[in-house]
């Protein structure tokens, strides 16, 4: 009988180890965003989207609040590459993933828009100027 | 005559003349075959042509870029800009910069050119007449690809096949490269990002990829008829001479003795020449890939959308021979499963063989709809199970006598074709 049970218990722990709801929790719900960096300066009207999460994810694009597009579902490669329009001079990019698993997850990005391209150079070296600082601070 | 038969004849003029219209016009598609050769025999031939950019990656200043393939309607002009931009400010012996990082590129405006094979500095230096610079730090180093950018001069960079990349040369003015970016920005050209993954998909280097689909044309081929005594005539001046000699299997041989020319039944044919020790004169590979690109030129003409493939330097002890390899693109792009269209090795100063494949003609038979590249990796990751992606690329194969567009995935030492969704 003690035998039996053993042999019951040991199966068990295999079946849970190598359940396919364990081995999908290995794989970590994720969304990352490559493209814009956070506080990104742009002379441009459209801003490059892109990065990598959970094949077959559902993601949905928010700019400044407003939903931008149709959501759309990421394919088995993981990766999503757009472009959104902004028109503010300061843009929150707002991007959401809704995972298989039935999570979701949320990642901003703040865009500035310049009037024009000259101002983008006065403005990078001033971030330079201002790090530098608070770097020998 | 009657005003009936008046209106009578005059509907007939103008049902002839319909007809005749509408023959005119459905008899013209989808087209003639054309033929791949564009340039006629004995005209001499800029050897530029041959080492053409694969692609040219522009960076639009504003974390887009666009590439231009040699089908893009401003890709001779920017070619032409970019060589005379390194001819002319390629001043300074170069500096090693460290490791290629293309994100420093993406917020300035530049254009990066990528030639079709690796080719050695010294190389470039002669072929772009690059003056007063001492090349010496890059001997030995094969250079994939130049890069000109407005940092506020404009800095010109050489990106060798180790992805290092050398400063070569600081300009004044980066008036000229603006201009031609601003052109090609104004065109409304593809936009193109670069691909970053390392979970679902490691993605190795740096791959462009356009965010929209692409649609291009599909063509149909059959093989050109040679026209054998024509040819022959060019390797061998004097027919009286020469023996033309037929045997079993179809293949005609011209000889005067000392060189043969080899018609294969296929179309292709071959000639060979001994080079004899009294008038062997070592050359460069500049010189020999001159001498090799001069020699296609009046031998049966300079093929349309040739490049330089691959070549080899074989060292003997009576100077190196140079083996080169040249294939076709279409429309711009490569075709994956064609083999070289011409092999041709040049021992001393002169051309001691040289195949050439049958020439092919095209007629387009319609538009084939492709998938995005992200589209086109999702199909690659589902249906082949890649993890690794080195680079996606368009491009042809020849299937059942047709040249199809696909896409290309390069991953882990190996191509997947991945087919247009209608496939």
């Amino acid at each position: 009988m003690r035998r039996i049970v053993t042999a019951l218990i040991i199966a068990v722990s295999i079946l849970i180890l190598f359940s396919p709801s364990v081995r999908a929790d290995e794989v970590k719900d994720f969304i990352k965003l490559s493209e814009p960096k956070d506080n990104f300066m742009t002379s441009s009207s459209k801003v490059l989207l892109s990065g990598e999460t959970v094949p077959e994810a559902k993601v949905v694009i928010l700019v400044n609040g407003r939903k931008e597009g149709k959501e759309f579902s990421v394919g088995a490669a993981g990766i999503f590459m757009t472009q959104v329009p902004i028109s503010s001079k300061e843009n929150i990019i707002t991007v959401k993933a809704s995972f298989p698993s039935g999570s979701t997850e949320t990642v901003t990005r703040k865009v500035y828009q310049l009037e024009n391209e000259s101002k983008l150079p006065e403005l990078t070296s001033l971030i330079q100027t201002l790090k530098s600082f608070l770097i020998l601070k | 005559m009657s005003r009936d038969s008046i209106l009578g004849w005059t509907l007939i003029v103008l049902v002839v003349i319909s007809l005749f219209l509408s023959f005119s016009i459905w008899s013209q598609v989808p087209g003639n075959f054309s033929a791949l050769r564009m340039i006629d025999d004995d005209k001499k031939v800029d050897p530029t042509l041959a080492v053409s950019p694969e692609k040219i990656l522009v960076y639009l200043g504003n974390s887009f870029s666009t590439i231009l393939k040699p089908s893009s309607p401003l890709y001779d002009k920017t070619w032409s800009i970019s060589t005379e931009l390194l001819t002319t400010q390629s001043n300074a012996s170069p500096e090693l910069m460290g490791d290629i990082n293309r994100e420093n590129f993406i917020r300035v405006k530049g254009l990066e050119v990528f030639f079709p094979t690796p080719l050695p500095a010294n190389f470039l230096r002669q072929h772009f007449n690059i003056e007063g610079v001492d090349f010496s730090l890059l001997d030995g180093k094969l250079i994939n690809s130049f890069v000109l950018v407005d940092d506020g001069h404009l800095s010109v960079y050489l990106v060798d096949s180790e992805d290092f990349l050398y400063k070569i040369g600081k300009g004044q003015n980066p008036q000229n490269l603006n201009s031609i970016i601003k052109e090609i920005d104004n065109s409304n050209p593809p936009l193109y990002a670069g691909l970053t993954a390392d979970v679902n998909l490691k993605v190795n280097g740096d791959v462009y990829v356009s965010l929209s689909p692409y649609e291009l044309p599909v063509y149909s081929v059959k093989l050109e008829q040679i026209l054998e005594e024509q040819i022959a005539s060019k390797f061998f001046p004097d027919f009286s001479v020469t023996r033309r000699i037929q045997e079993r299997d179809g293949t005609v041989i011209y000889t005067d003795g000392q060189q043969g020319l080899r018609f294969y039944d296929d179309g292709a044919f071959e000639y060979n020449m001994p080079v004899s020790k009294e008038v062997r004169k070592t050359q460069s590979l500049y010189e020999s890939f001159n001498t090799a690109v001069d020699f296609i030129a009046t031998h049966g003409g300079w093929p349309k959308g040739a490049y330089l493939a691959s070549y080899e330097e074989i060292t003997g002890p009576s100077g190196p021979t140079y083996i080169f390899k040249f294939k076709i693109r279409v429309n711009g792009f490569r075709v994956i499963n064609m083999d070289d269209f011409i092999n041709l090795t040049v021992e001393g100063n002169q051309v001691k063989n040289y195949y050439r494949s049958p020439s092919i003609l095209t007629k387009q038979e319609g538009i084939l709809d492709l998938m995005t590249p992200v589209e086109a990796l999702n199909a690659a990751v589902s249906t082949k199970n890649i993890k690794i992606v080195n680079d996606i690329y368009l491009g042809y194969v020849l299937e059942n006598e047709k040249l199809k567009p696909v896409w290309i995935v390069d991953t882990a030492g190996m191509e997947v074709i991945i087919h247009g969704p209608s496939e």
